[in-house]
């Protein structure tokens, strides 16, 4: 009886600690930036323009970090092309971050693929880090008033991290947003 | 000296413990900006790979994070607030040994809580052990050998 009763006194914190263990993904991304200031930068674009982040405060701001060896980013660039097509006329300012690429690189991709908004050189990948970014494509939604809003820790696609659907509805809701 | 092998072993383990500690728990007194860059990143998890550090990956990621390191290092910044930078923007599972606050806390009372535990037990079973050493022998056993000679005695030889 004793010894029963001692059996369960060590097992059950452990069975409890189990499942509180269990009870979350530990590679879930966990994303501290979201609902909080936009970390500011200045990076050149492709064609070496300087461009800062603070020059879009008042409009909602979609940040894709992306690179042309990226398959994943092959398969949701024409989902976000799609939704810069909708919603640049309407105000939103896309942003390409090409991450551990090349320019050379970066430029044929956006030849070959189309595309009209601007990408911008991160060499170092500073800005990406700046940003939490674990991998490519990441994308963040950015309100007018500089709070990073959403965040697709993964593909913009159908099956991917977020779906077409969400970012317009998630891009929507940025344009509700005040400045 | 038999008698005292026990709690001679106990010594032993308590000075090869602290010896362990001393040597593995003493930095050297003036890393370079390297060896400082090279310890700050074994300490931070690489967020796109499994059980790996920022130090061990290969990754375009992990190689960001070591650039950042070094460079923060350089300006003048401490491991702790490289560490905290990183917290702001990957979250604290970042970081290789968990922040000692909430659920964190078991990670790190566990360990010592065990080695005290460990040791009270050493020091309890040795403790019997040498009781029952010194302890006579039982009467029943006593009674029981006295009644098998009386019965060969009263067989007698054949």
């Amino acid at each position: 009886m004793r010894r029963s009763l001692w059996s369960l006194v060590v097992a059950a914190p452990l069975v409890a600690l189990l499942a509180l263990g269990f009870r979350h993904d530990p590679n879930a991304p966990y994303l501290p930036l979201l609902g909080r200031p936009a970390p500011a930068f200045t990076l050149q674009t492709l064609d070496g323009r300087s461009v800062s982040l603070s020059t879009f405060r008042g409009r909602p701001v979609v940040i894709n970090f992306w690179a042309s060896w990226c398959t994943s980013c092959r398969v949701e660039h024409r989902y976000l092309a799609q939704s810069w097509r909708d919603f640049s006329p309407r105000g939103v300012t896309f942003l390409g971050i090409a991450y551990d690429d090349s320019v050379g690189a970066a430029r044929a991709f956006l030849k070959a693929h189309g595309g009209g908004w601007v990408s911008l050189e991160d060499p170092g990948g500073q800005t990406a880090v700046d940003y939490g970014v674990s991998g490519v494509p990441e994308t963040v939604f950015i309100d007018r008033r500089g709070i990073v809003r959403f965040r697709s820790p993964g593909p913009v696609a159908p099956g991917g991290a977020m779906s077409p659907a969400e970012m317009a509805r998630d891009i929507a809701t940025l344009l509700r947003s005040r400045a | 000296m038999r008698r005292h092998l026990g709690w001679i072993a106990i010594g032993w383990l308590v000075l090869l413990g602290a010896l362990a500690l001393v040597a593995y728990g003493s930095p050297s007194p003036h890393p370079s900006l390297s060896e400082q860059a090279r310890s700050v990143a074994a300490q931070i998890r690489c967020p796109a790979c499994h059980g790996e550090t920022v130090e061990e990956s290969q990754t375009a990621i992990a190689a960001s994070i070591r650039r950042l390191i070094r460079s923060q290092l350089a300006a003048g910044r401490t491991p702790a607030e490289i560490e905290s930078f990183l917290v702001s923007r990957y979250g604290s599972q970042i970081l290789l040994s968990p922040p000692a606050s909430g659920i964190g806390d078991i990670a790190w009372l566990a360990p010592p809580l065990l080695v005290v535990g460990g040791f009270g037990l050493l020091v309890t079973l040795v403790a019997d052990w040498r009781r029952r050493a010194r302890r006579p022998p039982r009467r029943a056993a006593d009674e029981y050998l006295e009644r098998v000679r009386a019965e060969l005695a009263m067989e007698g030889p054949e």
